[in-house]
């Protein structure tokens, strides 16, 4: 299963317009320009995805998930190495601190800012393809590799990855956002994909 | 040989599904518009000076220099081609920096309605 | 009959909730307003129920919560207010005194979708008073931070310790990489202090070193330059954006305040008096060099001058490789 090139480009054009409703929404809290965009989208296995986070250089992560469910399942999750998640709190709340530090009260500001990152990203999808997903509150969780063990399941499982570029205060910061997709659920996801293109005369 | 005294939009995205969605918007209601691509700033840059298009349509984040800059650099020489920012970036500083240098704003998603407000500015 | 029944309990125990909830349909309007909130808010739940939410409390009007209500009503999105981006962002008390004074509670609120045909809800408002949690994490903050301070002060002297200089010397070493801006690095020992010590005992020698420190202190700028002691008699001072011939002036400068400062040290042959030899090294940090280069040439520079006999300040040209006086 592989995205061709113009369901990757539609589904990054659809994300943007997602993380750029999220990037409206924090700017109005922080009073200041925060960008957002996800310049790149690819879809991978399971076992991949861990690959494409762990060939990164930090062991530790900080990661905001949430479970929508609708016309597809999807685990949301929105992933920063440790020290970007601390930094764009920083950034958000003020005060400078280090991780032992970080307590409930900095914890719930970052599990906000994936709250609105990720609902914007399912919205756009659901508003897009005309449907209707629910999704669970967010939970914060700090970790190393082990805390993303959802990414080394024994079943066959795609995960869609969006690298995103974050800059807040002029600082930038990366992250990506996972969604990780049963195989039928991947399929349903990119069926309403191709209807939404057809309907546009695009294919 | 087509008709040159057809209106000449460039449409600048760096997305393929965005400057198909304008181009199919536009050639539904517009048929007799000309319809130009570019999927870089800069690209859009050197076409405007090869071609100058009557409008241009422009995305703002894309690789390379951001459609802000490219849409300045077009106005410094042709303040006579009317531009759009078509953009998911819906910021108000975004829209504020549009409107301060006479760039009308439409917001991403692309669809008929959006295509129309930027139809009804080029035409204004 | 049994569902008006569960009805009624169901109301009776969100009432009694210790924590504020709001239950509103999908035309944003008022189904439930629990004693939890009449107490805090002083809407009670007649004034209520029925009534459009934003005429209640206008205030809300283009807040993040009145679009996490659209969201969660449109979208069927849940969403989390967090205290530390929003706190007190609906007006609820504790009690009239904080009404009075205007002091709101610090709240975290989830605004979370329902889909309830009996109850016509459409979007549940739970909101909890984290007041206390938010005032002892202040608390606690202001107390890691006494700890910080004391962390990176030498508490003899006053001045940044050996980590606190590092951690510094990182920072501006970057700095003046990326700006490709020289900084000068001098490092100074007080010569011949295990003697003094012998002489005058441990505590006459700090009260030298805490003077000295302070000296030192006196001579430098306030902002950008960093300042620390790195073990007994050894301090180390980073001058960012100083070339080599103004460090060399510097340097020579503090050799000469602290021989003014005239403390007597019999335990020396000559000019029976305190001094402190100076070690100085300039770059503009090339891309892939590290503080420690500069560092150890200061070092290298300072040894040549306790090597000529103390009481002198001595440069070390990084780029040719020589040593020559300051003076």
């Amino acid at each position: 299963m592989d995205l061709n090139e113009l369901q990757r480009d539609a589904l990054r054009e659809i994300f943007n317009i997602g993380v750029g409703r999220a990037a409206s929404s924090l700017s109005q809290i922080v009073n200041d320009t925060v960008l957002l965009s996800a310049p790149e989208v690819m879809l991978v296995h399971r076992e991949d995805a861990a690959k494409v986070l762990l060939g990164s250089e930090f062991p530790q992560f900080s990661t905001v998930s949430q479970h929508f469910s609708g016309a597809f399942d999807a685990e949301a999750m929105l992933v920063f190495p440790e020290s970007n998640a601390l930094e764009i709190v920083r950034l958000m709340v003020g005060p400078h601190m280090s991780v032992e530090e970080l307590s409930e009260f900095e914890q719930e500001a970052m599990c906000e800012v994936g709250n609105i990152i990720l609902n914007a990203c399912m919205s756009a999808l659901a508003d897009l393809f005309h449907l209707a997903l629910n999704g669970t509150l967010p939970v914060h969780r700090f970790g190393d590799t082990e805390s993303l063990s959802f990414l080394s399941g024994g079943d066959s499982q795609m995960v869609l990855v969006l690298q995103v570029d974050m800059t807040i205060s002029q600082q930038r910061v990366q992250g990506h956002i996972l969604f990780l997709l049963s195989v039928a659920s991947m399929q349903s996801l990119l069926d309403c994909l191709d209807t939404y293109l057809r309907e546009q005369g695009l294919l | 040989m087509e008709n040159n005294n057809n209106p000449l939009l460039l449409i600048v995205d760096d997305s393929r599904m965005s400057r198909m969605l304008i181009r199919a918007i536009i050639t539904d209601t517009r048929p007799n518009w000309r319809i130009i691509e570019a999927s870089t700033g800069d690209e859009s840059i050197k076409l405007a000076e090869e071609h100058l298009p009557n409008f241009v349509s422009m995305d703002v984040n894309m690789p390379g220099i951001s459609g802000l800059e490219a849409a300045g650099r077009i106005r410094i020489r042709h303040p006579e081609i009317k531009i759009v920012l078509c953009t998911a970036n819906i910021q108000e500083s975004t829209r504020e920096a549009a409107s301060k240098v006479g760039l009308h704003f439409v917001p991403k998603p692309i669809t008929a309605a959006t295509v129309g407000d930027a139809v009804a500015f080029f035409e204004s | 009959m049994t569902m008006e029944l569960e009805c009624g309990t169901l109301c009776t125990v969100i009432d009694n909730l210790e924590i504020g909830v709001i239950i509103l349909d999908a035309d944003r309007r008022v189904v439930r307003w629990n004693h939890w909130l009449a107490a805090r808010n002083g809407h009670n739940a007649e004034q209520s129920v029925g009534r459009l939410l934003l005429e209640i409390m206008p205030e809300i009007a283009g807040t993040r919560l009145a679009q996490a209500i659209e969201h969660a009503i449109r979208d069927h999105m849940p969403s989390l207010l967090s205290p530390a981006l929003h706190g007190t962002l609906l007006p609820l008390y504790q009690n009239a005194e904080d009404r009075q004074r205007n002091r709101r509670m610090q709240q975290l609120i989830h605004v979370i979708p329902l889909t309830d045909a009996p109850l016509q809800a459409a979007c549940l408002i739970q909101i909890n008073d984290v007041t206390a949690t938010v005032s002892r994490e202040r608390v606690l903050r202001q107390q890691a931070e006494n700890l910080r301070r004391n962390s990176f002060v030498d508490p003899l002297t006053g001045i940044y310790n050996r980590r606190k200089f590092d951690e510094l010397f990182a920072l501006e070493f970057a700095k003046a990489q990326r700006q490709q801006k020289p900084i000068a690095m001098i490092t100074i020992d007080v010569d011949q202090i295990g003697a003094y010590a012998n002489c005058y005992g441990n505590e006459q020698r700090d009260l030298v070193l805490h003077d000295i420190a302070a000296e030192l202190k006196l001579s430098i700028r306030p902002v950008g330059d960093i300042l620390a002691r790195f073990d007994t008699e050894k301090f180390a001072l980073a001058l960012p954006g100083v070339e080599e011939k103004a460090a060399c002036l510097f340097a020579e400068n503090l050799r000469m305040r602290i021989s003014t400062l005239q403390i007597a040290n019999e335990s020396v042959s000559t000019g029976k008096q305190v001094t402190i030899s100076l070690g100085v090294a300039v770059m503009v940090p090339e891309a892939g060099v590290d503080t420690h280069t500069l560092l150890s040439s200061s070092d290298v520079a300072l040894y040549q001058a306790i090597h000529e006999g103390g009481n002198s300040a001595v440069c070390f040209s990084v780029e040719e490789g020589t040593f020559f006086a300051c003076g």
